[in-house]
């Protein structure tokens, strides 16, 4: 009865060795991104019964399990979700911090006070070229900062929607990964198929994997029968079932001029769910945050362009004019007011009127005080003024005078003296002037579109620092008070597209301090999630991570159990030889 | 809590990240002088900055007006007390001629001297700085006075009925000039043409009235004088006022941006020891591992 002992011990040598297997898969992982400590599940054979008397029949290893904790796990993967999506957002924000400026080159803010001082030196001496040319520079100045700004955040729109894409690509090998890795560990541990025992290492890379899924998108995880996960997005579509994986794509061009992301195979728009990710982090900068910055820079310029120019085209460069041409084009049998036409500030234009100073080859006026031109807007009774009626009633009343205004193709309306005589123009409360760019300052109506008019271009000399003497038409050189007006206008709150008032200063810095709370914000919650992030880890760490010592010194019970089987095999032999010994 | 080699590694890595961290932005502030550059790294103390820095443009501006109106209302003030010390000299000519002693030609001769002093007044009426008309309004490029024939004192005003102002800051303006409309200047015109005439006509009742006039004009001009004085004296208060701000400001964005260096540098030292203390341990735990005992 010795042999019992050989196989008992021969039992113990494959289980202590399996064990140590199972140590050097643990060590040889020890750095492994989601590998989950395994254990040796060590197990007795059944007995035997020989006679009233059980046997043990030895050893052996029963399975294999891996160590984890589902609820860090799951919590891991929510809060990858959104450290990955505070982090897009933080690190995308960072990438525009060029934009807003710094102390040592403030940008727009300190470009916007150069230019209202430049309007105030001018003010000072109204007849100086030097100084026009000084408002000239400053105002290329602001404008080159506005369309910089503009240009920097569109293309920053631009690069993260491919990075949208990007990531897009990354999520459907991820989903398909998980579903070919539900596959095999369907596969693997089926015991219909001949399967036995968990696919560990398989599961920690699908575990992985899910994780690595959900910093992209936020994700639903649903375990499903036959060992396979189902994965959906959060409002319940669903991305991976068993071993069919459905893939994301773009759709249509949504309100904000980017393309949607759907599941290809459904054509389900998915963009409104990603309140986590990386690609919900993208999306909330391009959409959010950069388009709001771009709104508010719009905005800046949109007040900037119709504000200075609701005073300058009211305004007198100390010359009268010979000719003048509005820099809008439009629809010349539309009423003026009308929203359909080109003229961005068509809209507004109100019902009053503008006066047109005439003066003869001495320069007298031929009509102290001017002829009023009426503007009708907002109505049909009167009918509303058109380009075309404009010019007919300038025409009708000045032919005497030898101003005529006729109107081209374009709708563009010009009005000039004849041969000796001049204008001059004052006193507009409909905003056709400025609305249609006539003794404009600034052409174009947003931060993309903005520029010194073309007269002003041409000749710095045409900014209108002073005023026509509106009772008596009186022109007068040293007159500043258009340059004193604009200058005012720094600090005064304006609004003309239903923003909420405010000076052009303080939305310049509120457009600074928008981004920098963003970037606090941002930044607070990635802090917060990386936190979060390291205490999981920790814990999972704790639960699943390989020490080093540990696999050590369970390596040496192994190995001593493994000596100790072996000395067993060596004794049974000894006593065997006694045995034979007897019979020799 | 079960603890991992890699989570040991991982801790201490974190930490070294941190505290190199720290070495950055402290040695950032210190170069730079300031707490912070960027609105990213204080978005409200950054618009405050912007704030200030806007302020300051605007004392800047408010100096530079202010320099412009001293300039103009000195400049007018020299020539009006020109034109006062002129008619000093025409009211002493007008006692001398109204005596009865003097003959026609005595006063034809006196006649000549008084042309010139008319001349010199007219010269100083319309004298320009910076090639604009002193007391012609806003009419800069024109004379303030032309000779007018139909003008009983012959002389009348060529400049505008407004002012020249000089934009201090958003709500405050300040009239620059002295208006050649005003009464003193009329008075000054119309006392001269009277002596003139009146010496031609050697008429001694006249001149003794000119004394008069020639006294009230000159008082009137130096009323005018004075009140210039007076607008130069209110200025100095706003240029004391503008200069207390800018000099205020300027204390307040260093005292708002300014790094506080012995701060930066404790924190700083601090954080090299910690720095150093992790270097320290990495290397301790690298020997810290049954692996060295097994032998």
């Amino acid at each position: 009865m010795i042999s019992p002992s050989l196989n008992v011990a021969s039992s113990a040598l494959q289980a202590q060795q399996s064990a140590i297997d199972v140590v050097a898969h643990n060590i040889a992982n020890a750095n492994t991104a989601g590998y989950s400590r395994q254990i040796a599940d060590i197990g007795t054979l059944s007995s035997e019964k020989i006679g009233n008397i059980s046997f043990g029949r030895g050893v052996s290893l029963q399975n294999i399990q891996r160590t984890i904790d589902p609820i860090v796990n799951n919590a891991l993967t929510n809060n990858g979700s959104q450290q990955a999506y505070w982090d897009s957002l933080n690190n995308g924000l960072v990438a525009v911090e060029s934009v807003f400026g710094s102390l040592s080159s403030t940008g727009l803010a300190s470009a916007l006070d150069d230019f209202f001082l430049s309007w105030q030196q001018m003010s000072n001496n109204p007849q100086d070229m030097g100084l026009k040319a000084n408002v000239q520079a400053k105002t290329s100045a602001v404008i080159s900062n506005i369309s910089i700004m503009s240009e920097q955040l569109a293309s920053a729109q631009t690069s993260i929607d491919g990075q949208v894409t990007d990531s897009i690509s990354q999520a459907n090998l991820i989903l398909d990964k998980i579903a070919s890795l539900n596959a095999q560990i369907s596969r693997l541990e089926s015991q219909t198929q001949g399967g036995a025992g968990a696919a560990n290492d398989l599961r920690d890379q699908r575990d992985m994997a899910t994780r690595d899924l959900a910093k992209i998108i936020p994700i639903q995880i649903v375990n499903s029968g036959d060992n396979g996960v189902m994965i959906q997005t959060t409002n319940g579509d669903l991305l991976v079932q068993d071993d069919v994986a459905r893939s994301l794509g773009r759709g249509a061009v949504d309100a904000n001029g980017f393309e949607t992301i759907v599941i290809a195979e459904t054509g389900a728009v998915v963009s409104g769910t990603l309140s986590g990710g990386s690609i919900g982090g993208l999306i909330e900068l391009r959409d959010n945050k950069l388009n709001n910055y771009s709104t508010q820079i719009n905005s800046i310029a949109a007040n900037m362009i119709f504000s200075v120019n609701q005073l300058h085209a009211n305004g007198s460069n100390g010359t009268p004019l010979t000719t003048i041409t509005s820099q809008e084009t439009g629809n010349a049998t539309l009423a003026l007011d009308d929203v359909t036409q080109n003229a961005p500030f068509a809209s507004q234009i109100q019902s009053g009127s503008f006066k047109i100073h005439t003066y003869d080859a001495a320069g007298v006026a031929t009509q102290a005080g001017g002829t009023t031109i009426n503007i009708v807007a907002g109505g049909t009774a009167p009918p509303a003024t058109t380009m075309t009626s404009l010019a007919a009633d300038i025409n009708t009343q000045l032919a005497a005078a030898g101003i005529t205004a006729t109107v081209a193709a374009n709708g563009q309306l010009t009005i000039a003296a004849a041969a000796g005589t001049t204008f001059a123009l004052s006193d507009d409360t409909s905003n056709v002037l400025a609305a249609y760019e006539i003794n404009n300052f600034f052409h174009g109506s947003n931060a993309a579109t903005m520029q010194i008019s073309a007269n002003i271009q041409a000749d710095s000399g045409n900014i209108n620092a002073g005023q026509i003497v509106s009772a008596t038409s009186e022109i007068q050189i040293g007159s500043n008070t258009t340059a004193i007006a604009i200058h005012a206008l720094q600090n005064q709150a304006i609004s003309i597209d239903g923003t909420t008032s405010a000076s052009l200063h303080d939305r310049t810095t509120l457009v600074s301090a928008t981004y920098g709370t963003d970037v606090s914000v941002a930044s607070q919650q990635l802090q917060y999630r990386t936190a979060e992030a390291d205490s999981l880890n920790r814990q999972r760490e704790a639960v699943s991570g390989v020490n080093i010592d540990d696999e050590l010194v369970t390596m040496i019970k192994f190995q001593r159990a493994y000596e100790a089987a072996a000395k067993v095999i060596t004794t049974s032999n000894q006593m065997l030889d006694s045995l034979m010994g007897l019979i020799r | 809590m079960r603890v991992t080699t890699s989570q040991l590694y991982n801790n201490l890595l974190a930490g070294v990240q941190k505290q190199l961290s720290v070495q950055s932005s402290g040695n950032e502030q210190i170069t730079s002088g300031t707490r912070f550059q960027t609105p990213a790294q204080a978005a409200l103390d950054y618009r405050i900055s912007l704030d200030i820095r806007h302020a300051q443009m605007g004392v800047t501006g408010g100096l530079e007006g202010t320099a412009i109106v001293e300039s103009r209302l000195s400049v007018s003030q020299n020539n009006l007390n020109s034109m006062s010390k002129n008619f000093t000299r025409l009211k002493t000519l007008a006692v001398q001629q109204a005596s009865g002693q003097l003959s026609a030609a005595d006063r034809q001769a006196a006649l000549s001297e008084v042309t010139h002093l008319r001349t010199a007044f007219v010269n100083a009426a319309n004298q320009k700085w910076e090639g604009q008309a002193l007391f012609a309004g806003t009419a800069v490029d024109k004379d303030a006075f032309i000779a007018d024939p139909l003008s009983p004192s012959g002389y009348s005003y060529n400049g505008s009925t407004q002012d020249r102002i000089v934009t201090i800051s958003d709500t405050q303006q300040i009239i620059s000039n002295v208006r050649g409309d005003s009464t003193a200047f009329s008075l000054a015109f119309q006392a001269i043409q009277d002596f003139e005439t009146a010496l031609q006509s050697n008429d001694p009742a006249a001149l003794q009235n000119s004394v008069g006039s020639l006294t009230d004009a000159g008082n009137a001009l130096i009323d005018l004088t004075a009140d210039v004085g007076a607008r130069l004296n209110a200025l100095n208060y706003t240029i004391t006022a503008y200069t207390d701000m800018k000099a205020h400001l300027a204390t307040r964005l260093n005292t708002h941006e300014g790094v506080d260096v012995a701060a930066v540098v404790t924190q700083l030292q601090q954080s090299d020891i910690a720095l150093q203390a992790s270097y320290s341990q990495i290397s301790n735990l690298q020997n810290l591992s049954l692996i060295n005992f097994l032998r």
